[in-house]
C-alpha cells in the first residue's frame, strides 16, 4: 500500500530543506525582483507610463509572457535541485537512518519528487501573484484569471516533472551531479537554439518557442497540439522518475517493487511516445498532405477552367462543424466545348451530394479537387451546378505557395510566441477566407508549375449563415438578419468572399455615403471611451483621410461598405511573391488583429502619452482633445502606409534591416480585390498594374535604411537583375526578400515607357478609365495593349517578351551639376542643369525629384500622415541607350537639394541625391526649362587625367584577420559577407569593407571602402595608370559626410589622413588635415612620376573615427 | 523478541569476504558487538538494518525474513550509525519529527509530545531550534539516539553510540538503553568501549575477520580470563622489556618506575600478582591468546 503520510512527511521535509538552500534562495529572489521590474517596466512605465502594447493589448499575455521567462530559468535551476538530492542523499551519513524507515522507494522519491515540485510551484506562485497584482495594478487592461491558470498548467508543471524526471534519471545513471549538469544544460541549450522550432516544436520542452497565444475570441485555438505537446513531456518525466525508483540506490521494501516500477516506466513512456508521435504525425501527414495537392493541381493544370458566375451559399455554423449548401451558376467562357472540367474545395470538407443541372452527378473527389466529366459545355453555354458538404477546414491545405520552411518558423512578437492560424472553425467563433477554399472554386489551385490559381474569376455571391444565438455573421454584401439567419448579397461582382462568425458588437456610421462598419469582440471595448471627447469629428477624420488617399493614389474607394473587423491574434498571412493582398485585407472588409496586438497606433491612450513624451505638438497649445484627434489619426495611418515597421537584427556585429510590408495596408481594397489584368504568358502581370498603382503611395526607398545595412532592397533588386532576368528571379524562392522590388523596379520602367510617349496626365486618365471599364471584372493584358494602341499607337506587347527576359539595364553618369538663380521676366527663379549619359545599350528611365523650401528631417514621421510643409517636383526622363542629355528646370522655390532616382539600372545608390549648395543669382544665366539632347557624354575623367577608383579591380587593401579564436569557432563559415556594408563611425569595420552614397566617387557605383581607425597597418593601395613621364598633381576624393557620417552627429572631424604617394623610386607621405579639406577632389601635392602606372596608399592611421578611401586623381601638367 | 542469524555471509563484489557464516541468536535485552575494525561489525549491522543485501543466510526477526518482509522490520527498527555527522539543512527538532513521522508516528499531536519528550530524554530541548548541522558532535550523537529510540522500536542497533559522549552522558546513555532493555526489545550494541558493555550487556558476541569467535555473557568472557591478569612493578628498563613480551593493559607511572597490568598465561621472571579479570581483560586476553590478534588492537 501506498502511504501518503510517508510522501508526505519526505515532501515537507524536502521542501523545508529546499526553500532553505541559498541555491534556491538566491534564484526565487533573482526571479521575482526581475519579474517585478520587469511587470513594472513593461506594464507602468514604458511609454512614460502608458505601458507596453505588446503586454497590454491581450491580457492572456501577462501570465503568458511571465511564466515563460520563469520557465526558461527554472527549468535549468531545476535540473540542479533535483540532480543534488540524489547527490545529498549520497553525501549524508543521516540518510541512512531515513533509508531504513518502513517505506518504499516509490514513495521516497515521490516524497522528494513532490518536494521539488513544490518549491517550484511556490515561486510560480509568487511570480504570477506579482504579475496578477501590476495587472490590476495597470490601466487599459483586463485580468484574465483563468489564463493564470492555464499557463501554470501548460508552461511550467509539465517543464517541471519533466526536467525534473530526467535529471533525477540522468543523475541516478552517472551519478555525477557535475557531469548530469553540464549534460542536461548542453540540452537545454540545443533544444533552445537548435530544434526549437522542429517537428512542430516537438523538442521544445520548456514551451520557449510554441505558440500559446490565448484569444478571447476563441481560447488557444491549438489547445489539442498543447495538451499533446504538454502531455507527452509530462509522461516522459513521468516515466523518468519511476526509472529513477528503480535506480535508487536503496534496498526495496518487497523483493520485487524495484521491477514493479518498470512496468509504470514503461507504460508513461510509452504514453509519451504516442503522445510525441501523434504530435509529429499530425504535421508529417500535414506536410504529406501538401505536397500531394500541388502535385494533383500541378496534374490538372490543363484542364479548363469554367467560369463561375454566381455563388449562393448557405451555410450553418454548430459547434466545430459546418454544414454548406453551395449552388454556382457556372459558363463555359472557352472557344471549345468542354466536357470535364474541375472544382477544388478544402480537403477537409466532406463533400455528401453534388448536382449539375438539378440532376445528382457523379463527381470523383480526390484531396481537394472535385472532377467533373462526362458532361458537356458548350461555348458560352451556362449550367448550375450544386455542392452539399459538411466538416471542418483542414489548413494544411492553404498557403500551398509558403514554403515548408516559412510555415514552420515561428510567429513570434515580443517576448512570447502567437499561432499560425489560416481558418477558424470552433464552437464560439468562425473565421474563413478564400485561401482556405471553404468554398469550391473553379479549376485547380497553387502548383509548382500551375499558374491557374492566381487568376482571379469576379462573381456574385449570396449567402445565408445560420449560427448559434449570440454569435454575429459578417461577410461582404448587404447584411441582414432574416429569421435569425444573416443573409448577405452583394450588388456586384467579388474575386471572393469572407465570413466571420463570432461574439461581436457592431457600430456603425455612414460616412460621405460609404457604411462603415466596426465589429469588436464585445470585451473589447476600449475606445469608445477614450474618443467620446472627439467622437463628433471621427467620421470627419475618417471621409478627410480616405480623401487624402484616393488623391494621393488617383483612384476612388470601389466598395459601398468598408468593414473592420476584429479578429484572433493568431490569424495570420505571410507575404507572398505572386499575390499582392494579404489574408487581413478582404473585399470591402479589413480583418484587424484582437485589440491591435502588436500594433502601437491601437493603443490610443498610449499614443497620446508617446506624443507628449516627443514633445509632439506645441505642449501648451494642443488640447487633450487635438491629442486624441492625433491618436486616431496615427490608427488611420496603419491602414495607408505601405511599409510596416522594418525588422531589424544584429549579425555579427552587422545591423541587418528587412523592409517589412504592412499586411493591414488597404490598397488591395482598391486594386486587388477589384480589378484583375490576366496574362496567361506573363502571369506576374496583374502584380505588375498593382505595384505601378501602388508606387505614387509609397515614399520609395527607406534613406537611413542604406546607413544601417549598406543597400536598399531596391538595390539589391537592381544588382540582382544584373545576373539574373525578371523571370528566373520569379522562379527563385531565396529572393522572396526582394521581388516585390524587383516587380515594382520593373512595373515603373514599363509604364514609363507607355508615359513617356504619351503624356503623364493623358496616361493618367486613360488608366482611370481603364481602370473604371473593367471594376469588379478581370481583363486581359492583350485587352489593355490594344486600347493603348488605339489611344496612343503604342504596342507593348514586343516590348514585354524582352522586359521579362532581359538582362540588360541601363547605366548612368551624371555631370556638371548647377543651382542658380535667374530671373525669368520678373520673377526670380532657380534654375537646376545637369548633363547625364545612358552609357548602356538599353533604353531607361530617371525621375527627377526636387525637394524645395525649408523644414522637414529626412525621416516621415507616422504622426498625422504627411512631412513638414515640403513641396516635391517629380519629372520622369527618358534616355535612349548610350544617348546623352542635357536637362534644366526652373523652380519657383529654393531646391534643397536633387534626387535622381535611376529605378532599375547599374547605379547603385540607385537614388543619388545631390545637395545643392550656395544656389547664387547668376544675371548672364538664360531661363531655360527642358531637355537638350547632346553629343558629348558625361566623362568621369577630362583628357590629362587619370583617376582610380575604389571600384577598380586594381584597387587592393591589405586584408588582416584579426578575429578572436572564438568567433573563429563559431563563426565559421558565415562569412558570406554582402558586397556593402552600411556606414557606422562608432562600430567601423575592422577590415576595409565598401558603402555606398551618393555622395562618394563612382562611375555606376558610388562607393568607398571604409575602416576603423588603427595603428595605420591597414593600407588601401590605389595603382593609377599614367601615360608618359612627368609631373602630375594628385588629387583625393574625400567628403566630410564621410568622417561625420550620414547621421549629421555633433562628431567633429577632426584628425588627418596620411597618404603615401610613391614617386621615382621614392615615397613621400602627405598628411590631410580633415578640418580644412572640401567635399570633393582635394589636392595632395604635385609630383614627377614615371612608368606606367602610379601607387598612392592610404593608412588608418588617425585621430579619426574611421578612414575612408574613395578614389585618387592624377592631373597631368 | 528474537533475532535468528543462520550462516550469514557477505562478500563485497571486490571479494573482500566480510561475514563468513555467522550463526547468531539475540533474544531481548541488551546485545553487545565487539571486534576490531574490519572484523565485519560494521556489515552485520548494515545488513541487520536492511541498509545491504546479505550474500547468503537467513535472518529472522521475530520471525519476518529480513530479505522478505522489510516493511515489517523496517517498521520495528531504531539504528544509529557510526557516521552520523552531516545533515540536510533541518534543525534539531525537525529532524526527529522527520524521523518520527517516518517511523510511523502519525498523530501530529502525540508526535510533538513524543519528539520533545526525547530532545528533553537526551538533553537536546534546548537546542531545538538550532540547525542540526551545527550541533557539536556529542549532541549530533544524541540527537542520532534520540532519532534511533523514537516510537519505541522493537529492535535497536546502535554502532558506536558513546563515542564523543563525556562520561556523564556515556552513563546517562547507558542507563537509558538499560531502561529500554528491560522491555520486550532487543538491542544491539556494536562498540569499541568495552565498558559500554560490561555494565549493561546480557549477552554479547565477538567477531573477528567475520567470523564469530565467542558468544555469551560477558561473564562468560571474564571467567575466560580468570588468573591470566597480572600486576606488575617494574623499573623503566623492566616495563621497556614487559612491553615487548605481553600486552599491556595499563601502565601507571610512580615513585619506583611504572605499575603495570598485563594480560598473560604466566609472567616468568616478573614480580606480580594475579589480579581479578574485567571485560576488557577478557578482551584483550581473548584476542591475544585465542587468535593472536593482539597489534590489531
Amino acid at each position: 500500500m501506498i502511504s501518503p503520510h510517508n510522501i508526505l512527511s519526505i515532501a515537507k521535509y524536502e521542501i523545508t530543506t529546499l526553500l532553505r538552500s541559498w541555491f534556491f534562495r538566491i534564484f526565487a529572489l533573482l526571479a521575482i525582483v526581475i519579474s517585478f521590474f520587469f511587470n513594472m517596466g513593461t506594464l507602468l512605465m514604458d511609454n512614460n507610463g502608458a505601458g507596453n502594447w505588446n503586454m497590454k493589448a491581450i491580457s492572456s499575455v501577462i501570465p503568458y509572457v511571465n511564466l515563460i521567462m520563469l520557465n526558461l530559468v527554472q527549468a535549468i535551476i531545476a535540473i540542479f535541485l533535483a540532480s543534488d538530492f540524489l547527490k545529498r542523499d549520497k553525501k549524508l551519513d543521516t540518510t541512512d537512518v531515513i533509508y531504513i524507515r518502513s517505506m518504499s522507494n516509490g514513495e521516497y522519491v515521490a516524497g522528494k519528487t513532490i518536494g521539488n515540485l513544490v518549491v517550484f510551484i511556490i515561486l510560480n506562485l509568487i511570480i504570477l501573484l506579482e504579475a496578477l497584482i501590476f495587472n490590476m495594478i495597470a490601466e487599459n487592461v483586463t485580468v484574465n484569471w483563468i489564463a493564470y491558470i492555464e499557463y501554470f498548467l501548460i508552461i511550467s508543471l509539465p517543464t517541471l516533472l519533466f526536467i525534473l524526471g530526467l535529471s533525477f534519471f540522468v543523475m541516478s545513471v552517472l551519478k555525477n551531479q557535475a557531469i548530469t549538469f553540464i549534460l542536461l544544460l548542453g540540452y537545454v541549450a540545443i533544444t533552445i537554439f537548435y530544434l526549437n522550432t522542429k517537428y512542430y516544436f516537438l523538442f521544445d520542452y520548456m514551451a520557449y518557442s510554441m505558440p500559446l497565444l490565448k484569444s478571447d475570441f476563441m481560447g488557444f485555438g491549438n489547445l489539442r497540439a498543447i495538451l499533446i505537446h504538454r502531455g507527452m513531456y509530462a509522461s516522459f518525466g513521468v516515466a523518468f522518475i519511476f526509472l529513477t525508483i528503480s535506480l535508487l540506490k536503496r534496498l526495496p521494501q518487497s523483493p520485487f517493487s524495484n521491477k514493479v516500477t518498470l512496468l509504470p516506466a514503461l507504460i508513461f513512456f510509452a504514453g509519451g511516445v504516442w503522445l510525441g508521435n501523434m504530435h509529429v504525425s499530425t504535421f508529417v501527414n500535414n506536410q504529406a498532405l501538401r505536397e500531394n495537392i500541388r502535385l494533383l493541381n500541378d496534374a490538372n493544370q490543363a484542364v479548363p477552367r469554367l467560369k463561375v458566375e454566381s455563388y449562393v451559399i448557405e451555410l450553418s455554423h454548430s459547434g466545430t462543424n459546418l454544414e454548406v449548401s453551395s449552388k454556382l451558376k457556372v459558363s463555359n467562357s472557352h472557344p471549345e466545348t468542354i466536357d470535364r472540367f474541375i472544382f477544388s474545395l478544402n480537403p477537409g470538407l466532406k463533400l455528401n451530394k453534388v448536382s449539375f443541372n438539378g440532376q445528382e452527378a457523379n463527381v470523383k473527389r480526390e484531396l481537394q479537387l472535385i472532377e467533373f466529366s462526362g458532361l458537356k459545355l458548350e461555348p458560352g453555354e451556362t449550367a448550375e451546378l450544386e455542392f452539399n458538404y459538411s466538416g471542418n477546414l483542414n489548413e494544411a491545405a492553404s498557403f500551398l505557395d509558403v514554403d515548408d520552411k516559412t510555415l514552420q518558423e515561428a510567429y513570434k512578437a515580443f517576448m512570447f510566441q502567437i499561432d499560425k492560424r489560416s481558418a477558424i472553425v470552433s464552437s464560439e467563433f468562425v473565421l474563413l477566407t478564400r485561401e482556405s477554399n471553404w468554398y469550391p472554386i473553379a479549376g485547380t489551385g497553387f502548383g509548382k508549375t500551375s499558374k491557374q490559381w492566381m487568376q482571379k474569376q469576379f462573381s456574385k455571391f449570396e449567402i445565408t449563415v445560420k449560427t448559434k444565438p449570440g454569435l454575429t455573421a459578417i461577410s461582404q454584401g448587404k447584411p441582414e438578419v432574416i429569421d435569425g439567419s444573416f443573409h448577405f448579397t452583394s450588388k456586384h461582382n467579388l474575386p471572393q468572399i469572407s465570413l466571420v462568425i463570432g461574439q461581436y458588437v457592431q457600430k456603425t456610421d455612414t460616412i460621405d455615403g460609404l457604411e462603415f462598419n466596426l465589429y469588436h469582440h464585445k470585451d473589447h471595448d476600449y475606445f469608445t471611451e477614450f474618443f467620446e471627447p472627439v467622437k463628433d469629428t471621427i467620421p470627419d477624420l475618417i471621409g478627410t483621410a480616405l480623401k487624402d488617399y484616393e488623391r494621393k493614389i488617383d483612384m476612388y474607394y470601389p466598395f459601398e461598405r468598408f468593414n473592420l473587423v476584429e479578429v484572433p491574434a493568431q490569424f495570420y498571412s505571410y507575404s507572398r511573391i505572386l499575390i499582392g493582398e494579404s489574408e487581413q485585407v478582404q473585399p470591402e472588409t479589413i480583418l484587424f488583429p484582437e485589440r491591435g496586438l502588436l500594433i502601437n497606433e491601437a493603443d490610443f491612450a498610449g499614443s497620446v502619452v508617446r506624443m507628449e513624451r516627443w514633445g509632439r505638438g506645441d505642449q501648451a497649445s494642443t488640447t487633450p482633445e487635438e491629442k486624441k484627434v492625433m491618436a486616431f489619426n496615427n490608427f488611420l495611418s496603419l491602414f495607408t502606409q505601405a511599409a510596416a515597421r522594418p525588422n531589424f537584427n544584429r549579425s555579427q556585429g552587422e545591423v541587418q534591416v528587412e523592409e517589412k510590408s504592412n499586411p493591414l495596408y488597404f490598397f488591395p481594397l482598391f486594386y486587388n480585390h477589384a480589378y484583375f489584368v490576366q496574362s496567361d504568358e506573363w502571369p506576374i502581370t496583374d502584380r505588375i498594374f498593382e505595384s505601378y498603382l501602388k508606387q505614387s503611395s509609397e515614399s520609395g526607398a527607406m534613406g537611413w535604411m542604406r546607413n544601417m545595412q549598406g543597400m536598399t532592397e531596391n538595390e539589391q533588386a537592381n544588382l540582382a537583375l544584373l545576373d539574373y532576368s525578371f523571370a528566373e528571379l520569379l522562379d527563385d524562392p531565396a529572393r522572396v526578400q526582394i521581388i516585390d522590388n524587383v516587380i515594382q523596379l520593373k512595373g515603373s520602367t514599363l509604364f514609363s515607357i507607355i508615359k513617356r510617349k504619351a503624356g503623364d496626365d493623358a496616361f493618367d486618365d486613360f488608366m482611370f478609365n481603364f481602370l473604371k471599364s473593367i471594376r469588379f471584372n478581370s481583363t486581359t493584358i492583350e485587352d489593355f495593349n490594344d486600347r493603348i494602341q488605339r489611344e496612343f499607337s503604342t504596342d507593348l506587347l514586343p516590348y514585354m517578351g524582352k522586359w521579362f527576359n532581359s538582362k540588360e539595364l541601363p547605366g548612368y553618369l551624371i555631370g556638371g551639376v548647377r543651382a542658380v538663380n535667374v530671373l525669368d521676366g520678373d520673377r526670380l527663379k532657380a534654375m537646376v542643369k545637369f548633363r547625364i549619359t545612358n552609357t548602356e545599350s538599353t533604353e531607361g528611365i530617371i525621375l527627377v525629384q526636387f525637394r524645395l523650401g525649408e523644414g522637414g528631417g529626412p525621416g516621415r514621421g507616422r504622426f498625422g500622415g504627411g512631412g513638414a510643409n515640403m513641396e516635391t517636383i517629380d519629372k520622369l526622363v527618358h534616355l535612349e541607350g548610350t544617348q546623352t542629355k542635357e536637362l534644366s528646370f526652373l523652380l519657383d522655390g529654393t531646391p534643397r537639394n536633387i534626387t535622381i532616382n535611376t529605378f532599375t539600372s547599374r547605379n547603385i545608390p540607385a537614388e543619388l541625391r545631390l545637395p545643392l549648395d550656395n544656389i547664387e543669382e547668376d544675371t548672364k544665366a538664360t531661363p531655360f526649362e527642358g531637355e537638350k539632347i547632346l553629343d558629348v557624354p558625361v566623362r568621369l575623367a577630362e583628357d590629362g587625367e587619370f583617376i582610380s577608383d575604389d571600384e577598380d579591380p586594381s584597387f587592393r587593401f591589405t586584408v588582416s584577420d584579426d578575429k578572436s579564436l572564438l568567433q573563429k569557432l563559431l563563426l565559421k563559415e558565415e562569412q558570406t559577407k554582402e558586397r556593402f556594408v552600411g556606414f557606422n563611425t562608432w562600430r567601423a569595420p575592422r577590415t576595409w569593407r565598401a558603402t555606398t552614397n551618393s555622395s562618394f566617387f563612382g562611375k555606376f557605383i558610388r562607393s568607398a571602402h571604409y575602416v576603423k581607425s588603427g595603428d595605420g597597418s591597414k593600407k588601401a593601395i590605389w595603382s593609377i595608370p599614367i601615360k608618359g613621364d612627368g609631373t602630375y598633381e594628385v588629387f583625393s576624393y574625400i567628403i566630410k559626410s564621410g568622417q561625420r557620417g550620414p547621421r549629421r552627429d555633433n562628431q567633429d572631424s577632426g584628425g588627418e589622413y596620411t597618404y603615401t604617394v610613391y614617386h621615382n623610386g621614392e615615397k613621400e607621405e602627405v598628411m590631410v588635415d580633415l578640418k580644412t579639406i572640401e567635399d570633393g577632389w582635394n589636392s595632395l601635392g604635385s609630383f614627377y612620376f614615371s612608368g606606367d602606372t602610379v601607387k598612392v596608399e592610404l593608412g588608418n592611421k588617425t585621430a579619426a573615427q574611421v578612414v575612408v578611401a574613395d578614389a585618387i586623381k592624377l592631373v597631368k601638367q | 523478541m528474537k533475532i535468528t542469524i543462520e550462516n550469514l555471509n557477505k562478500v563485497y563484489p571486490n571479494g573482500n569476504h566480510a561475514l563468513k557464516d555467522v550463526n547468531l541468536e539475540i533474544n531481548n535485552g541488551m546485545f553487545g558487538l565487539l571486534g576490531p575494525n574490519g572484523a565485519g561489525k560494521s556489515s552485520l549491522m548494515r545488513i541487520l538494518v536492511t541498509l545491504m543485501q546479505p550474500s547468503s543466510g537467513i535472518v529472522k526477526m521475530d520471525g519476518y525474513d529480513l530479505t522478505k518482509d522489510r516493511e515489517q522490520i523496517r517498521s520495528m527498527l531504531g539504528y544509529l550509525p557510526q557516521d552520523f555527522r552531516f545533515f540536510s539543512h533541518l534543525k534539531t527538532y525537525e529532524f526527529l519529527d522527520y524521523a518520527a513521522r517516518l517511523a510511523g508516528m502519525k498523530n501530529s499531536k502525540e508526535r510533538k509530545l513524543a519528539v520533545d519528550k526525547m530532545l528533553e530524554e537526551v538533553g537536546l530541548f534546548e537546542a531545538r531550534d538550532r540547525q542540526a548541522n551545527k550541533l557539536s558532535g556529542g549532541m549530533k550523537r544524541r540527537l542520532g539516539i534520540a532519532q534511533a529510540l523514537i516510537n519505541e522500536p522493537k529492535i535497536i542497533i546502535v554502532d558506536e553510540p558513546t563515542t564523543g559522549l563525556d562520561p556523564e552522558e556515556r552513563i546517562r546513555f547507558r542507563n537509558l538503553l538499560s531502561t529500554i532493555s528491560t522491555q520486550d526489545v532487543v538491542i544491539i550494541l556494536s562498540t569499541h568501549i568495552v565498558g559500554d558493555i560490561s555494565s549493561s550487556c546480557t549477552d554479547m558476541a565477538l567477531l573477528n575477520k567475520g567470523g564469530l569467535a565467542f558468544t555469551g555473557s560477558p561473564d562468560q568472557l571474564v571467567a575466560r580470563a580468570e588468573g591470566k591478569v597480572w600486576l606488575i612493578q617494574a623499573t623503566e628498563a623492566e616495563y621497556l622489556e614487559i612491553n615487548e613480551k605481553y600486552p599491556v593493559i595499563s601502565n601507571v607511572p610512580n615513585s619506583e618506575g611504572w605499575e603495570i597490568q598485563v594480560v598473560a598465561d604466566s609472567i616468568n621472571g616478573y614480580e606480580g600478582q594475579n589480579i581479578a579479570p574485567n571485560l576488557e581483560h577478557a578482551y584483550v586476553h581473548f584476542m591475544e591468546s585465542n587468535l593472536n590478534q593482539w597489534t590489531a588492537i
